[in-house]
């Protein structure tokens, strides 16, 4: 194995801190005065808890494993007694009266949760730009975007010295914002994670996972949070043990054919980088059928999702429509139309449309369909191969100007190469690999729970790869 | 038109008696205060999941079995989405494409007809809605996600007669299977599809009671004749039967929109029947068939007992093992104990309550030491105050009433000219001195020396 023992770890590194008698109060008090300054700027926040909320809670948590460690949420996980909109009007001022599964076990481990994450409305979006409330700016150059759909995330961790942040990935919105904020994400095997307390996307797709500085905080964030959970019947649980020596790896040669020059060329670096570092072989084939991963996904998730946001409809929670003087189906409209923004609607036409009666079949049961080969064209791979690798995203983080014009149909196809693991259910991580405008990622993908691998993977990486540090830092100790 | 040309197919929602929701551990009682057994799941708040109720599959796997029904090994749930304020989620977890059990019948006893069942699905019911008087509308969400079973027929069913016949005979098995208890059709909603052959079908929703679903049938049949009898057109739409006026009227058309767009409920997996390891117990139609055997009763008269109370039934069992088959026993049983339990507002089950106590009174009857008005008397009784009255056997000192016979015949000289014509003036004369002796004396011994002193008279 070429990774050292003392692997590179922010959590490590702050729990030794705490250990020798840091202080903590004081530090909290100066990071989220710091943090409040530069949020008005990058808008990664939705919600920062003020500093005695902060240390309130310091007092009452007893967990050890991550004592006092500062984290965040993306703004759809629901925390008990704190605002969660996930990112949309409809939303405004709800507040959920119990906490999600990884907010429990984030609790009962000692992590302090700084604030919520701002995102895209429900996650509908690759660049954060369908925020109900601001977007979030890329901490790199603030003309650019941020990545989406967990944009916010994606700068705190960049941003905040000594921070994960527990992120949510229906069709790549861990990996795009990590690759694009210069941070590694963890988007686990569907199902590994536990989704109860989730605001769902699309429920057979959407994973929590995390996003953190190094491979190593995000693995001690997954064993955290990972596990079967009975209030979330599709947890499940399984071990692969991850092999060290003659790792092989698969390169989709007609996906990486997609992207733009200047991440073909970071991506074709970094391989060789591992090939001349580790003798790791890879082998570049076509794997056609990839060209169906993003029809397929956008028609399981917009159905799934216009099927998820059909309670939003302003009667028991959220915003509310002002007169009631109507018949119910009017004053649902109303709200909907006043409440929703315009991708959130534009999703839900789609989606209601996929799952009618006499198109159901041509879109929605054949996406389904699509989506079983594409699994078994993978399962396949992965019987020769251990790791699938490509680019993070097709283009570098684009100007927030230019994300704003983009049509629906060009930003989907920005998904393809997060989409085919994402519809897999197949975990896979986001490893910063260069430093242009904006940071550049690369994504290895792994079979089903093989997750080890992958943080195996990203150590290596990281014995060979020194990350810079983001312009705009907050919480550092000097 | 024959009756055949109407044709009637029935959905009817089965409340199951859970101790918990479907999807959540929300007690699944029915007279908690308004919003007090409700969590995040039956609220359908945002983040919340559902997970499977297990007993509540095992219940609905019964049912379809108990119909004859073909089983599937796995199945899923889907989201059929509407928008309605009872509906917490505006989509209700239901089954659609694999439901529990398909392709199954029930068989009439009246005329062997066979009713077939196209499907038996598991899913939650919606909450319940109350219209106030200032013109508000509340809802009650303790109601929401509590599981109901919903059974769907072909359109086999010809008249209201035989829908009511066949919903007897449904709410007889849900007895046997402790689904339903005794006054369980209160607990069941059923949807009607009325058409009459080459017409257009209409639908009448939810309505509850087999008195209105007769009604609703009879209202409904009368007005599609009545417009095919003047050339209207019978539109395909959905009513609901006023229960008041006893007619059925159409509701507004969005309420009930026709493309529900169903996917399948992506937060529940793939869950097994295991249906080979779900036993029966015996089923009125078994049971029918062996005690009519076994007592060398008519079928019918054993349908009769059976169907209506599963209580009884096994009550009498019990008695005939004891004590040997006895139709009077039998009769009373079937015509009299209910009507006793009805008056005095006593459920089924106080007869094992009671059952050493009601075993002595039924005991007399049978030996004919008492009469039925004696134990009927003795049974109310018991039932009110808990206690067995000393009961007086009729007595078998026969000289008084031999006396009264002769006095009361010369009495009424017509009585014996009349009887001269019909015997059964008889019957008359016993109630009449039944009545003086307040059941003193059997009928049985009254009738003997009435027709012994009556003979001797036209000597």
């Amino acid at each position: 194995m070429g990774a050292k023992n003392d692997v590179a770890s922010k959590i490590n590194e702050f729990l030794f801190m705490v250990k020798n008698g840091m202080d903590i109060e004081n530090y909290y008090i100066e990071l989220v005065s710091e943090l409040e300054r530069v949020n008005r700027k990058l808008n990664m926040f939705l919600k920062i808890r003020s500093a005695k909320e902060c240390l309130s809670e310091i007092k009452k948590l007893g967990g050890k494993q991550l004592s006092y460690f500062p984290y965040s949420a993306k703004d759809n996980i629901c925390t008990e007694g704190i605002e969660t909109t996930a990112g949309s009007k409809i939303l405004k001022g709800y507040i959920p009266p119990f906490d999600a599964t990884v907010i429990e076990k984030m609790k009962r481990s000692g992590a302090v949760l700084l604030g919520k994450t701002n995102m895209d409305e429900f996650g509908f979006g690759t660049f954060s730009i369908n925020s109900a409330f601001s977007i979030p700016r890329n901490p790199y150059n603030t003309e650019l975007c941020a990545g989406g759909s967990s944009g916010g995330a994606g700068v705190a961790t960049a941003v905040i010295e000594y921070h994960v942040a527990i992120a949510v990935s229906t069709g790549g919105s861990i990996s795009c914002p990590a690759a694009f904020n210069g941070v590694v994400g963890l988007t686990p095997t569907y199902g590994s994670v536990s989704r109860w307390g989730l605001i769902d996307y699309a429920n057979s797709l959407d994973k929590i996972g995390v996003m953190g500085k190094y491979t190593k905080d995000v693995e001690i964030i997954f064993n955290i949070i990972a596990g079967i959970d009975k209030r979330d019947p599709t947890t499940n649980k399984k071990k692969i043990n991850s092999k060290a020596k003659g790792i092989r790896i698969f390169i989709p040669e007609n996906i990486i054919s997609g992207c733009n020059k200047t991440i073909a060329k970071s991506f074709w670096n970094a391989i060789e980088k591992l090939t001349n570092e580790y003798g790791i072989e890879y082998r570049l084939a076509e794997l056609p059928i990839l060209q169906h991963a993003v029809p397929a996904y956008y028609i399981i998730a917009t159905c799934e999702a216009s099927t998820n946001l059909a309670r939003f409809c302003g009667m028991r929670y959220g915003m509310q429509e002002g007169s009631y003087d109507k018949y119910f189906d009017e004053y649902f409209t109303d709200a909907r139309s006043s409440f929703f923004g315009k991708e959130a609607k534009r999703r839900i036409i789609l989606g209601t449309f996929a799952r009618m009666a006499g198109y159901r079949n041509k879109y929605y049961l054949k996406a389904l369909k699509v989506r079983g080969m594409i699994i078994g064209e993978l399962k396949n791979i992965f019987k020769r191969y251990d790791i699938i690798a490509t680019p993070t995203m097709p283009i570098t983080a684009p100007p927030i100007s230019l994300a704003e014009k983009l049509s629906p149909i060009e930003t989907y196809m920005l998904d393809m190469l997060t989409i085919p693991p994402n519809l897999a259910g197949m975990p896979h991580i986001s490893l910063p690999i260069a430093y242009k405008d904006s940071p550049i990622g690369m994504q290895f993908i792994a079979n089903h729970y093989a997750e080890e691998l992958l943080f195996h993977m990203g150590k290596l990486w990281e014995s060979i790869f020194k990350y810079k540090p983001a312009p705009i830092r907050v919480g550092v100790i000097k | 038109m024959s009756t055949r040309d109407v044709m009637i197919g029935l959905e009817m929602h089965i409340t199951l008696p859970t101790k918990s929701k479907l999807f959540c551990s929300c007690p699944a009682t029915h007279d908690a205060e308004p919003n007090t057994n409700i969590c995040p799941i039956c609220m359908g708040l945002p983040g919340s999941k559902p997970s499977l109720n297990k007993d509540a599959l095992l219940k609905a796997v019964l049912i379809a079995k108990a119909l004859g029904c073909k089983i599937n090994e796995q199945i899923y749930f889907s989201r059929k989405v509407y928008f309605y304020p009872d509906l917490p989620k505006n989509y209700q977890i239901t089954q659609f494409e694999v439901p529990i059990g398909y392709d199954g019948c029930l068989a009439l006893f009246s005329s062997n007809k066979k009713i077939g069942i196209r499907r038996v699905h598991l899913e939650e019911d919606p909450a319940s809605i109350k219209y106030t008087k200032s013109g508000n509308v509340l809802v009650d969400y303790n109601r929401s996600g509590i599981p109901l079973v919903e059974v769907v027929t072909e359109p086999h069913i010809n008249s209201s007669l035989q829908a009511r016949e066949f919903l007897n005979l449904l709410t007889a098995n849900l007895q046997y299977l402790g689904i339903l208890s005794e006054k369980g059709h209160l607990a069941m909603k059923t949807d009607v599809n009325i058409s009459i052959r080459g017409y257009e079908r209409v639908e009448i929703k939810n309505i509850s009671g087999i008195y209105d679903i007769e009604k609703a049938i009879e209202y409904e049949i009368k007005r599609q004749l009545k417009k095919i009898k003047y050339g209207i057109r019978i539109e395909r739409e959905t009513l609901r039967f006023d229960d008041k006026r006893k007619i059925t009227i159409p509701v507004r058309r969005k309420e009930f929109e026709e493309d529900y767009g169903y996917i399948f409920e992506p937060d529940l997996p793939v869950f097994h029947t295991n249906h080979e390891m779900v036993k029966l117990p015996e089923l009125p139609a078994e049971k029918v068939e062996r005690l009519s055997k076994l007592y060398n009763v008519p079928l019918a008269e054993v349908a009769e007992l059976v169907l209506f109370s599963k209580p009884l039934t096994e009550f009498f069992e019990n008695i005939a093992k004891e004590l040997g088959f006895s139709a009077k026993i039998f009769s009373f049983v079937k015509n009299t104990l209910p009507s006793i339990l009805r008056e005095n507002k006593a459920h089924s089950d106080v007869v094992f309550k009671y059952y050493e106590e009601l075993k002595t009174i039924l005991s007399k009857l049978a030996r004919g030491e008492i009469t039925g008005n004696v134990a009927k008397n003795a049974i109310a009784e018991l039932i009110k105050t808990g206690k067995l009255v000393e009961i007086k056997s009729v007595s078998k000192d026969l000289s008084k009433v031999r006396e009264r016979i002769l006095e009361y015949l010369n009495e009424n000289e017509k009585i014996v000219e009349e009887f001269e014509k019909n015997p059964k003036v008889i019957n008359y004369i016993i109630g009449q001195i039944m009545k003086e002796f307040k059941g003193k004396y059997s009928p049985a011994d009254i009738h003997k020396i009435a027709l012994e002193v009556l003979r001797k008279k036209l000597r």
